[in-house]
């Protein structure tokens, strides 16, 4: 990459160089951010209903990623659009 | 390349037209693009000043793929514009009609004023200069303050605003003009910044929070790499990573969570670069947000050989981030044109009933991505493997086409069938239709929502955020899901080379310029700096006062008089953070 000697004395890193603990950093900085709107009382982070289906979601998709490796993808794509069919009747 | 590897419109050549100007007299002519050697040029002809090439993007494949459409939808939208402010009363149209004129097909997303063309550095490529202008361009805060009411007063007001220079931090006013904003309704208040207030050894820390209480949300800071080298050579001054590590340092211990690092790419002096500012920005995700790459923009007269010399494209970028991240982050499936979230973004506001962000902005103008860090492997991944992206932007554009009609024509069943049977009728019907609109959008949330699960792959902390986004839209779950992933995104500015109306038309990134008979002036940023701003600055320029020359906070200076000479100017703006020499630089950083 370096082309001239004032190239040389760069330094470049490369994404190989992720620390341990980066998930855990990422994973850290949304939950320092969700208590921060929290403590303010009027977050979206209080309202009940909204937590509850978030948790929902959140089990659907776990249930989801299982579902869709054990049927495969061709009849994935046959259960994708027949649900989009129905959520697109109007 | 996406979905579209093997297919015909992959394979046939490019070619469309356009309109753009003339490099040398800026007059509007005809362009072509074409596809010569597996890259896309901008060819056009003034019958003054002969024929220019100029290099559009040096990728024709992933040039074809941002223009790719379906039956369904394209990556080109038309925004809902704003109503104009100015008739377009010049016959030669767009871009001397700015602004904002009919013509226009965005709103405003982001909208900029400029607070000074004084600064701490003396950068060689940068248009706001004092010393090179010779006269001060610096709004009070009574035209900062008419600027910002423009905006908000739009049916669709911008929602985030940005303060750029100059050094907007030279002007000791700085956290007053923050709260001013904060005051007016801006969500996401942004300063583009060198770092100066921020780093001072004296005061930064206390500077920083300040700024950060009194309504800064966001920096946007130069940072052009990780090495001193580079900082010498784009800006000649030596030691600057210390100076940029003093800005992230004080933002973290004032809990100012938010930065972005942006990166004038330029080749062979700071491409080189882009694979390091990303690993900067991971190692410090607890206040870095984002990285926003710049390929530099040309002015001035070149030859088409400097030019081929010079120019770098979107393209390029996304190439180097590809080479340079081990093909983590590759130009084959990572990269999506801003404009691809357009209908998204309309079913979120609509459904949560906040303002619309739209960004309707040309395909060639930007392209973005989010990483995110997989907990499971603890590789960094473009969020696109997280989702089915091109089935939920085929599902959002659908879900969007059906219930468009529902934003302009709520429920009004109830009140028209008992609107007859006087006022008890009228008001018994519009609660049943109240209630009729709340259920209708209960369901409308749930379908969408179940459209977008089913084409997301993954569970966790992130999607949950997502999940949140999509049920609500407010800034908490927005911004909570942006500190659990990393925003790169590369936009190309125009020069006069590469200037495609287009372009210019649906441009979301508009200046606000208080102009001396009372008005505001809302002009496009590629427009501004590649026409207006010489004749604009003119108009608008103050004296250098006694207390311009005494004060950063220069808040009082007369409306243009005689301007007084370079050479004064710049003896007089240096006491006050203009730096004298490059050299000695040393010591002041
Ligand atoms: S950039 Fe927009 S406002 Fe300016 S002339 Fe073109 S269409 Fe009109
Ligand atoms: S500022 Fe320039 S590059 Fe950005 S959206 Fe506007 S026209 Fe496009």
């Amino acid at each position: 990459m370096p082309e001239n000697s004032s190239d040389a004395q760069r330094k470049f890193r490369t994404l190989t160089e992720l620390k341990p603990s980066t998930a855990k950093e990422y994973q850290d900085a949304i939950v320092k951010r969700v208590d921060y709107f929290a403590a303010t009382g009027t977050s979206t982070f209080n309202n009940a209903i909204e937590n509850v289906i978030v948790t929902g979601a959140s089990l659907f998709l776990n249930a989801k990623e299982k579902i869709d490796a054990m049927l495969g993808d061709e009849l994935v794509d046959k259960v994708h659009s027949a649900i989009e069919k129905i959520l697109l009747l109007f | 390349m996406y979905h579209i590897d093997g297919s015909d419109y992959l394979k046939e050549k490019w070619y469309s037209k356009t309109i753009s100007v003339c490099p040398e007299c800026l007059q509007r002519i005809p362009a072509e693009y074409i596809e010569e050697d597996g890259k896309i040029w901008m060819v056009k002809t003034c019958p003054e000043h002969g024929d220019f090439k100029d290099l559009i993007s040096s990728s024709a494949r992933y040039y074809k793929w941002t223009h790719y459409k379906t039956d369904k939808w394209e990556f080109l939208k038309n925004g809902e514009a704003n109503p104009s402010d100015v008739p377009a009363t010049d016959p030669r149209g767009c871009p001397w009609n700015c602004g904002l004129c009919p013509e226009h097909l965005s709103t405003c997303a982001l909208a900029l004023i400029d607070l000074t063309n004084r600064c701490n550095m003396a950068c060689s490529f940068c248009y706001a200069n004092i010393g090179k202008a010779g006269y001060l361009v610096e709004p009070s805060l009574e035209e900062i303050d008419r600027i910002m009411a423009h905006f908000r007063s739009k049916p669709i007001p911008p929602p985030a605003i940005m303060f750029t220079g100059g050094e907007p931090t030279v002007r000791k006013d700085f956290p007053e003009i923050c709260a001013m904003a904060r005051k007016h309704g801006f969500k996401e208040v942004i300063v583009a910044t060198n770092g100066y207030g921020f780093q001072r050894k004296k005061g930064g820390l206390e500077f920083t929070k300040e700024c950060y209480e009194k309504g800064l949300d966001t920096l946007y800071l130069q940072f052009d790499g990780i090495n001193n080298e580079t900082y010498e050579k784009t800006r000649g001054i030596k030691n600057l990573m210390a100076y940029k590590e003093r800005v992230v340092e004080n933002c973290r211990k004032a809990e100012l969570t938010s930065i972005v690092l942006v990166a004038t790419i330029a080749r062979g002096v700071t491409d080189m670069e882009v694979g390091n500012i990303i690993q900067y920005a991971i190692d410090n995700i607890d206040v870095v947000r984002g990285i926003t790459f710049q390929p530099v923009s040309l002015c001035g007269r070149i030859s088409f050989e400097e030019m081929q010399d010079l120019r770098i494209t979107n393209a390029d970028v996304i190439q180097e981030i590809d080479k340079q991240t081990g093909g983590a982050v590759s130009i084959e499936n990572a990269w999506y044109p801003l404009s691809t979230i357009v209908e998204l973004g309309r079913i979120m506001s609509f459904l949560a009933g906040v303002e619309p962000v739209e960004f309707t902005c040309h395909p060639d103008c930007g392209f973005s991505t989010y990483l995110v860090v997989d907990p499971e492997t603890n590789k960094m991944v473009p969020i696109m493997e997280y989702f089915d992206p091109l089935k939920i932007i085929d599902f959002a554009n659908q879900f969007w086409e059906k219930i468009k009609h529902k934003e302009k024509e709520p429920i009004k069943i109830f009140t028209d069938l008992l609107g007859n049977f006087g006022d008890a009728g009228k008001s018994l019907g519009e609660t049943m239709d109240k209630g009729a609109n709340w259920l209708d959008m209960q369901q409308l949330r749930a379908r969408f929502l179940m459209g977008m699960l089913q084409y997301t792959k993954k569970s966790g902390k992130l999607m949950d955020m997502f999940t949140r986004v999509l049920l609500n839209a407010r800034w908490d779950s927005i911004s909570s899901f942006s500190h659990g992933a990393l925003l790169i995104s590369s936009m190309h500015f125009q020069d006069a080379y590469n200037f495609d109306v287009e372009r210019a038309k649906r441009c979301i990134v508009h200046f606000g310029i208080a102009m001396p008979d009372g008005t505001v002036k809302e002009c496009s940023f590629c427009t501004m700096n590649s026409f207006h701003r010489p004749h604009i600055e003119k108009l608008i320029a103050k004296e250098v006062t006694n207390k311009i020359r005494n004060e950063f906070d220069t808040t009082t200076g007369k409306v243009r008089g005689e301007i007084i000479s370079k050479e004064e100017v710049v003896s007089e703006i240096q006491p006050n953070g203009g730096i004298p020499e490059r050299k000695g630089m040393e010591d002041e950083v």
